[in-house]
């Protein structure tokens, strides 16, 4: 043994120790060192580089080893693919040595997480100084935080739509309030004449309801009573409508219902009938007296092209008025918007 | 309070009590959930209230908390990623505030200091009114030394732990794989 050979057995354990990965080619491209982590890839295999990589990057037919020996000359970056599973790719550099053989050092970079997982590597499988651990540490925990904060936003977005029912639900009488019913109109009547979709316009009849000799049953029977009179007044305008219909409480004894597809005055009086018998039949006192009505005023949605929801809950109320001076108990029905 | 801390607790007072605490606490607490998301752990009323309910010192149930956080497979993992063997895990543990800021940059993890007085005499050090904290890590430590399979004897003096390691290799560890949380769905906090 001649002391050039000494040094260079020297040199590759510590090569070894220093650079895991690293790939040691003899100047004709020959492969005479691996290093223990990738050795744990590729095996360990001699003989040409080419059996074991090729270039990375799409397009390059230069043969590997001139490609290596260009880089380690001009200081260029290497990304080699492996030929056969796990098929990872690498990045690295390469410099030359003083006896003309290439030492190639290749890092994994952001393919770490598919490595680990192909060849089963360790902690020790990396150079202290790499910041393998560090990277796989914060994917971890990255996925685990996200995991929940993906639960959070889920019970948030339902506690967003909780709240936003709340918002527009009268909660004496479970139907829409005055928000809810601004929505609804203002959607309703958007349908009806929205000029994009002229082929499926949706006439809608708006409806204003006002209880009859409701302050007395409050006056007399007070709050409590009055309460119960609303909430069973819901319950039949709930179930003398339909489910895509909608029945709003607007303030006291007032409510308003958007009823979608209904333009027939017969029909509309029908309604109005079942509703106002529907509302006399509710029970005041506990020996079964009843006391309240309604009268009702109804606008159809055919005409307020142009015009607004405003304007159709005027007309609205204004019917509600022509049924009471009428003497309640009565629906009237208003054929085009009052100018 | 950080949501996720909050989170954790709620999670570990049901895990360990059941429902019926934690419906209790949150009474206790009324508005529990608007709390300001600022409160460090020291001030976390969540705690306290439950270890008022449970006629328990509040650093008895902080170090249970620490215990059962160390025992969700998410969180035992990210925990090995601190050192091979149980005393680099403890000795790194100087890390762990920079670890978790860089998850949650919003959490407020006391300083912690480890110095070593012995060989395997270990001294885990934290800003004096941080015994919750203290209390919270000293029950993650005797969990973690399982973990590792290390006899790990673990003190608590006010603010600081004492760690006792007599014998590193006492019993068969858990398992630690790199690769393994990416195929198994670890229970995440």
């Amino acid at each position: 043994m001649d002391g050039t050979t000494d040094i260079r057995i020297a040199d590759r354990a510590v090569i070894e120790q220093l650079l895991p990965m690293h790939l040691h080619l003899a100047a004709d491209g020959t492969v005479i060192g691996i290093g223990p982590t990738l050795r744990k890839m590729i095996g360990a295999a001699t003989g040409p580089v080419e059996a074991l990589f090729r270039d990375a990057r799409p397009g390059v037919t230069e043969e590997l080893s001139a490609t290596i020996r260009r880089a380690a000359g001009q200081g260029e970056r290497l990304f080699l693919r492996m030929i056969d599973p796990p098929m990872l790719s690498l990045r690295g550099h390469a410099v030359e040595t003083a006896d003309g053989s290439l030492l190639v050092d290749l890092g994994f970079g952001i393919a770490l997480i598919d490595a680990v997982n192909a060849a089963g590597l360790t902690d020790s499988d990396f150079a202290p100084p790499e910041l393998a651990m560090e990277l796989l540490f914060l994917y971890e925990a990255n996925r685990a935080v996200l995991g929940e904060l993906s639960s959070f936003n889920h019970q948030l977005e339902e506690a967003r739509r909780a709240a936003e029912v709340k918002a527009h639900t009268d909660p004496l009488t479970g139907l829409s309030n005055r928000r809810g019913l601004d929505i609804a109109l203002s959607l309703a009547f958007h349908a009806a004449f929205d000029p994009q979709n002229a082929d499926d316009r949706k006439a809608f009849a708006l409806v204003h309801l006002d209880l009859d000799k409701f302050k007395q049953v409050n006056d007399t029977l007070g709050h409590e009573a009055g309460d119960r009179v609303l909430c069973d007044v819901g319950c039949v305008l709930r179930e003398t409508t339909r489910s895509h219909d909608v029945a709003a409480r607007i303030g006291g004894d007032e409510f308003v219902l958007i009823l979608p597809g209904l333009q027939s005055a017969p029909t509309l009086e029908k309604l109005s009938r079942r509703i106002i018998d529907g509302i006399e039949a509710v029970r005041v006192t506990a020996d079964g007296g009843s006391a309240v009505s309604a009268s009702i005023g109804i606008v159809l949605s055919d005409g307020y092209r142009g015009l607004t929801p405003e304007q159709m809950l005027r007309d609205a109320d204004t019917a509600l008025y022509r049924s009471k001076n009428a003497g309640r108990r009565r629906a009237t029905i208003l054929q085009k918007p009052l100018v | 309070m950080h949501r996720l801390i909050d989170r954790a607790i709620e999670e570990f007072l049901r895990d360990t009590y059941g429902d019926a605490l934690l419906g209790a606490v949150q009474q206790m607490m009324g508005r529990a959930a608007d709390l300001p998301a600022e409160e460090g752990l020291h001030d976390n009323s969540r705690i306290h209230v439950a270890a008022r309910r449970l006629a328990k010192p509040a650093d008895e149930l902080f170090e249970d908390l620490g215990a059962w956080l160390a025992r969700q497979e998410a969180i035992r993992r990210l925990l090995r990623f601190s050192g091979r063997e149980f005393a680099e895990f403890v000795i790194r543990l100087d890390e762990l505030p920079g670890r978790a800021h860089m998850i949650l940059p919003d959490i407020c993890m006391p300083a912690i200091t480890v110095t070593e007085c012995s060989l395997g005499d270990l001294r885990v050090i934290l800003p004096e009114r941080e015994t919750g904290w203290t209390a919270l890590l000293a029950g993650m430590l005797r969990v973690m030394a399982d973990d590792y399979g290390a006899l790990g004897l673990i003190s608590v003096e006010g603010s600081q732990i004492g760690v006792l390691i007599p014998d590193a290799e006492f019993a068969q560890g858990r398992d630690f794989q790199l690769g393994a949380a990416f195929a198994a769905r670890g229970r995440g906090v």
